[in-house]
């Protein structure tokens, strides 16, 4: 494989109706179609972007992968030659996940992720993933993860280990959550040193009673970034930060350096994995309020 | 005055609620002179935050915090906002020297224990436009008597005085403060999920005709928050002030009108809808409906009126539950209730508790065959079980059937739901299957996802957690003594039942005998 360089990435912050799939789609194409046009070689869409976190229709608006959708977004990818990452809700026969696939430049599906993390009021329609897979790609090794997961430093330090550079987090937050969300992402791309695109859904959840944080952010390791720049300040570590309207922007991404900064100042050998974990799920939750 | 009025209802289901008892109030003072500014809750995402921003912004004299839910009275998924309301008061006693008053029928429902726990300075219980003007001219001049203002809870000589609400504002001078509500109250939106008969709720407006209710179901409030009496509306009034609602705000294309019960009494129910067909209105609208006064000259007048949808206030499937609700009809008016509408063009919903008082498992599940081989409602709206409220009839029925003591504090959700029948897993099953097996029927959001039975138990817990965070907030807080206690009148007097006619009688009568006979 060519060895990888600069990529420009690009994140769409989208806004996901409920109930309105075809609307959310026109929308998505057209902003995919505008990155491409921008150069893009990554693009990204939020989790669910499709249906909205319409879990309770899950059985009625979810999609199976591969199926008409992703057929869809694979003909956008090959037109522009580009990686598409975006969430939507899968159906597999009597089961539901919540999903982000990976699309490559040909068209085909790379692979996907279906969310390990699920609230408990979640898990009563959606069932969990098993894996953190990450895929190599030209543009990058490429890892994985929905909103849910920046709760979960388990996440990101898997795709740590198996060698992500650039972690692709497709959220759909209520509001409610976005300060503590903005408290997660610089650690979870600190302990993960990588790029970290968290590409957030806005729009409403009238069943529910809230709206959507929005407020996507692209970050990397600020200690990569004051090793890289003259002039880093605190802060610089957010390449990119949008507000709550739907649009598209781009960065660039140094994978080439990132990789080099990791292999000097990797955390990997100072992980102690024997000592992780021993306790048991049960006796944890046992102790819980005592 | 500088007032600032916290609206802290954060329910949008089955529809978002526009805060209309907060428009009163702001009317109310306004017409007073004082400056009113407000804050409404249900378009924050952190709620505590905002009301801390917004204190801080500009200094107020006086703080009126509307409650109209005290929670959501839903046993399955029970939600309490006391807490929400407690941290409120305590922002505004961090961040002003204002005053602060609590109202709304969150808080009438309650106000001892309400007071107890949140310790404002004052709260109002029942309608508050008389009695806010009356508090805001004492804390601004000194002058009037805190003894004479109906409904206000206030400390006097280190005790906790409740003036008994009076149930008197004259309702042919009021009109909400309409400027008060959030535009994004009328952005169409996806209905509910609890709202099974359309896809989208359109933009709406409300209105009350009148004020106060003259039944007795056994666990109503009615006569803590708006009075057991009634005092209506001029008929004109009321058309004139839908027309000038929507006029003022083209974006809306229906109303709701938000009388406790429409239809009771009837004749003056019937004078509004003829007034409206008069007035050539033409907006659609929709209401809750008494089972008890319903005939079809009505239900051909509501729909001249142009009313597309009305909630029926059934409460329950069964004759045994009926009686103990004292709702003064039986099964028979139900279904003939339920067949006058079926042949109209009005969507009609049924809202039924399941589980109340009187309903074994064998009544429930009887009661959902009947409802399935009779009954053809748009919509039915089912909650389990029954929340218990004090000094109702329910209450006293909740001690005698050992759900609760005596001394329960009823401020923190509290339900009735059947002993056998919630100790039932075969019935709850019964019942859950029956729900999702019929697309127009309502009893929770998450019922595909959990059997009942593992439900309770959860809530049960739940509940429980909720009432050792109560004791946790009130270990600290010294018990109010009451100045003077305002007892009520008791709720116990019957309505004479109404029989159907008899072809309605005989099918109950047989659908009864054929479910026993295979039960
Ligand atoms: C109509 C109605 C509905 C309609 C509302 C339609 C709509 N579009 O608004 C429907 C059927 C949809 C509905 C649903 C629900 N309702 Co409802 N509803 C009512 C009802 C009958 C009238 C409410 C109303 O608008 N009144 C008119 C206004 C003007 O009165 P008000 O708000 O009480 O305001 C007066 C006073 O309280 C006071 N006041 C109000 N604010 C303030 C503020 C201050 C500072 C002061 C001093 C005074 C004050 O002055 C006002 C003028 O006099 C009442 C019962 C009743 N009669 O009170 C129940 C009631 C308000 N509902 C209640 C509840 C719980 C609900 C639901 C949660 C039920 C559910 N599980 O679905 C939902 C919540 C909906 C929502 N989004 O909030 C409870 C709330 C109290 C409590 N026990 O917690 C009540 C009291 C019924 C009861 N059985 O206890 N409801
Ligand atoms: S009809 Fe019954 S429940 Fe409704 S307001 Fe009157 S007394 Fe209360």
């Amino acid at each position: 494989m060519e060895s990888v360089g600069t990529v420009k990435a690009a994140v769409i912050q989208l806004e996901c109706k409920l109930s309105r799939s075809a609307g959310n789609m026109k929308r998505a194409e057209r902003y995919i179609l505008q990155a491409i046009e921008e150069g893009a070689q990554l693009v990204c869409l939020p989790e669910a972007f499709l249906t909205s976190g319409n879990i309770l229709e899950v059985s009625e608006v979810a999609v199976t992968i591969p199926g008409e959708c992703t057929a869809r977004l694979g003909e956008l990818a090959r037109q522009g030659g580009v990686h598409l990452v975006a969430g939507l809700l899968e159906k597999d026969g009597e089961t539901h996940y919540s999903t982000s696939v990976l699309i490559g430049p040909t068209g085909e599906l790379l692979g996907k992720y279906r969310r390990v993390h699920c609230f408990e009021l979640e898990k009563q329609y959606l069932a969990t993933g098993d894996t953190f897979e990450v895929f190599e790609t030209p543009v990058g090794r490429i890892g994985m993860l929905q909103g849910y997961d920046v709760n979960f430093p388990e996440a990101t330090r898997e795709l740590y280990r198996r060698g992500a550079d650039i972690i692709v987090c497709s959220a759909l937050i209520p509001e409610q959550y976005a300060y503590v969300t903005r408290q997660l992402l610089p650690a979870r791309v600190i302990e993960s040193q990588s790029y970290l695109l968290f590409v957030s859904g806005l729009g409403s959840n009238t069943f529910a009673g809230f709206s959507y944080m929005g407020g996507s952010e692209v970050l990397a390791d600020p200690l990569f970034l004051e090793q890289e720049k003259f002039d880093f300040v605190d802060g610089d570590e957010h390449l990119l930060v949008m507000e709550r309207d739907e649009g598209l922007r781009t960065v660039e991404l140094d994978v080439r350096r990132l990789r080099k900064y990791r292999k000097e100042r990797s955390l990997l050998g100072d992980l102690e994995p024997r000592t992780y974990w021993r306790e048991t799920r049960a006796a944890a939750v046992a102790r819980l309020g005592s | 005055m500088r007032v600032l009025l916290i609206s802290t209802n954060k329910i949008r289901v089955p529809r978002p609620a526009l805060p209309i008892g907060m428009a009163y109030i702001s009317a109310a003072l306004k017409a007073a002179g004082h400056e009113v500014h407000v804050l409404d809750l249900l378009w924050e995402s952190r709620e505590l935050k905002a009301v801390c921003e917004k204190l801080k912004q500009t200094p107020y004299d006086l703080v009126g915090v509307a409650v109209r839910n005290l929670d959501n009275l839903t046993f399955i998924d029970p939600i309490f906002f006391g807490p929400m309301t407690h941290k409120i008061v305590q922002a505004v006693r961090k961040y002003t020297s204002a005053k602060v008053v609590i109202g709304g029928s969150g808080f009438s429902v309650e106000p001892r224990s309400f007071f107890e726990y949140s310790r404002p300075d004052y709260g109002i219980a029942g309608e508050g436009e008389d009695a806010i003007v009356q508090l805001a001219s004492y804390l601004e001049t000194g002058l009037g008597n805190l003894g004479q203002i109906a409904g206000l809870c206030y400390m006097r000589d280190g005790k906790l005085a409740l003036n008994p609400p009076s149930g008197t504002v004259d309702v042919t001078r009021l009109e909400p403060d309409r400027s008060i509500y959030d535009p994004r109250y009328f952005e169409e939106t996806v209905a509910a999920a609890s709202d099974l008969t359309r896809d989208y709720q359109p933009a709406i407006e409300t209105l009350q005709t009148k004020r106060g209710c003259k039944m007795y179901c056994s666990y109503c409030i009615i006569k803590k928050t708006e009075g057991r009496g009634n005092r209506f509306k001029e008929p004109r009034q009321v058309v004139d002030e839908i027309k000038r609602a929507m006029r003022d705000n083209p974006q809306v294309r229906e109303f709701e009108i938000v009388d406790a019960t429409f239809n009771y009494p009837l004749d003056y129910a019937m004078e509004v809808c003829t007034e409206m067909i008069r007035a050539e209105l033409k907006v659609p609208w929709y209401c809750q409906l008494t089972p008890n006064a319903i005939t079809p000259e009505f239900v051909d007048l509501l729909e001249r009126a142009g009313c597309i949808r009305v909630d029926l206030g059934t409460d329950a499937f069964t004759d045994e539950a009926l009686e103990q609700l004292m709702k003064g009809f039986d099964m028979a008016r139900v279904l003939e209730i339920d067949q006058l509408f079926t042949k109209s063009k009005l969507e009609h919903t049924h809202c039924v508790f399941l589980g109340g008082p009187g309903e074994s498992p064998k009544a429930l599940r009887e009661s959902i065959d009947f409802t399935e081989k009779y009954l053809r409602p748009a919509q039915i709206y089912a909650n389990l079980g029954i929340r218990i409220l004090s000094k109702t009839k329910l209450q006293r029925q909740a001690i005698k059937a050992g759900i609760i003591s005596e001394n329960h504090n009823m401020f923190i959700p509290t339900f009735y739901v059947e002993p056998d029948t919630l100790a039932d897993p075969e019935t709850l099953d019964y019942v859950r299957n029956a729900y999702l097996r019929h697309k127009n029927w309502y009893l929770w959001w998450g019922i595909k996802g959990q059997r009942l039975v593992d439900r309770s138990v959860e809530v049960v817990k739940r509940v429980r957690d909720m009432h050792e965070e109560y004791n946790y907030v009130m270990k600290s807080l010294p018990r109010l003594e009451v100045w003077g206690e305002a007892d009520e009148p008791s709720s116990e007097t019957k309505l004479p039942v109404l029989k159907a006619s008899g072809d309605f009688s005989r099918t109950v009568a047989q659908a009864r005998s054929a479910a026993g006979n295979c039960t």
